[in-house]
């Protein structure tokens, strides 16, 4: 036998221990800090969850359309009561170039083949006639729901129509204005 | 299911108790027999290791991986068996005597012979200085290398060298003169 080995094998032999692992292990165990719940994630969990978001954001859009600022609207044109904006059933007399400020209604809107907003100008005679077609600001019209339009020089009586679809936040909105003036000769 | 060391220390790291309970019982032959050669007494052992143990696992986070776990914990096992044992100021006092030895007469002639020899030489070692008995403890109990050792008292590799030297020419000394002449086995 080396001397390596008598060494080896004389603190070996001097050294035998006779306690119980088991035990020391649970004087050990009862000193660590309590093992860390480890919620194992399964692996589908995360696609799940963002199906469900999807879901919900799809559902949202469906059950609430209403675009994040929504321009208060009615369900169907009505007639303004106060305000310097006028009724529409009545004639309003103005003199030749004044303006004149128009109440534009708005409302949802289903059919999108509408054309853009735009005002038509109708001269109300013996025979009516289109005077005057000008393109509008629909997010302008959203925003103000009134139009101020210059009224012709020719004495008459005209009928302003506003009417059209605008698209605002995924949203398609209508507008619709209608006021008759009589536009006075100078000298009445 | 068998894992290597360095998954149980991963998942040690983790919290895992039964990582650690398996990297305890790996070591715990060795820690207990080298903490009982520091201290000389087994419960003043078993407390060293046990606290030894406790304090390894509470800072496995430190631990580098891919290092091996043996020299960092017979680290703290030898500093926790010279602070137990000079905490209870138990000095130099004897080794308690082992169950074993005291049965030596139930054991065949041959065993009681070479029984004897193994505890003059245990008795020998433990003349030793600390400053050569603990490198030897190190290599022959814990079975670091000299490197190991080195780190482990924070020497370095050629004083480890030196003194596994001079602690094992002293045994030898010891041992040719117990046995009355030299022995060419003694290398």
């Amino acid at each position: 036998m080396t001397l390596d080995e008598r060494i080896k094998e004389a603190l070996q032999a001097n050294s035998t221990w006779s306690g119980s692992p088991d035990e020391l292990w649970a004087k050990v165990a009862a000193q660590l800090p309590p093992k860390r719940q480890r919620w194992r994630q399964p692996f589908w969990l995360g696609t799940a969850a963002a199906a469900v978001l999807v879901l919900a954001f799809v559902l949202y859009a469906v059950w609430n359309p209403n675009p994040p600022s929504p321009p208060v609207v009615e369900d169907a044109p009505q007639l303004r009561m106060f305000s310097a904006v006028l009724p529409a059933f009545e004639p309003l007399l103005v003199e030749g170039g004044a303006e004149i400020e128009l109440a534009v209604d708005v409302s949802l809107a289903a059919d999108s083949t509408e054309r853009p907003p735009h005002l038509e100008i109708w001269a109300e005679g013996e025979e009516r006639s289109l005077t005057a077609v000008m393109d509008l600001d629909g997010g302008a019209l959203l925003r103000t729901r009134s139009l101020t339009v210059q009224a012709p020089e020719e004495p008459g009586s005209y009928r302003l129509v506003v009417s059209g679809a605008v698209q605002e936040a995924g949203q398609l909105y209508q507008v619709h204005g209608e006021l008759t003036i009589v536009v006075q000769s100078a000298d009445q | 299911m068998d894992h290597t060391e360095q998954e149980l220390i991963q998942r040690a790291k983790q919290g895992e108790h039964w990582a650690m309970e398996e990297i305890f019982r790996l070591h715990l032959d060795s820690a207990i027999r080298l903490a009982y050669l520091v201290t000389r007494n087994w419960a003043t052992a078993e407390d060293a290791v046990q606290e030894a143990f406790v304090q390894a696992f509470r800072s496995l986070k430190g631990f580098r991986d891919g290092h091996p776990f043996r020299p960092w914990f017979t680290r703290i096992v030898i500093n926790k068996a010279k602070r137990t044992t000079s905490r209870l100021d138990r000095g130099h006092l004897p080794y308690e005597l082992e169950e074993e030895n005291t049965h030596a007469s139930f054991n065949p002639e041959g065993s009681v012979l070479e029984r004897a020899g193994l505890n003059e030489l245990f008795e020998a070692i433990n003349e030793l200085d600390d400053n050569h008995r603990l490198p030897l403890l190190l290599k022959y109990v814990a079975e670091l290398t000299e490197a190991e050792i080195a780190e482990t008292l924070d020497l370095p590799v050629s004083t480890v060298k030196s003194r596994l030297y001079t602690a094992r020419q002293r045994l030898k000394k010891a041992l040719t003169t117990t046995e009355g002449g030299g022995r060419d086995d003694l290398r």
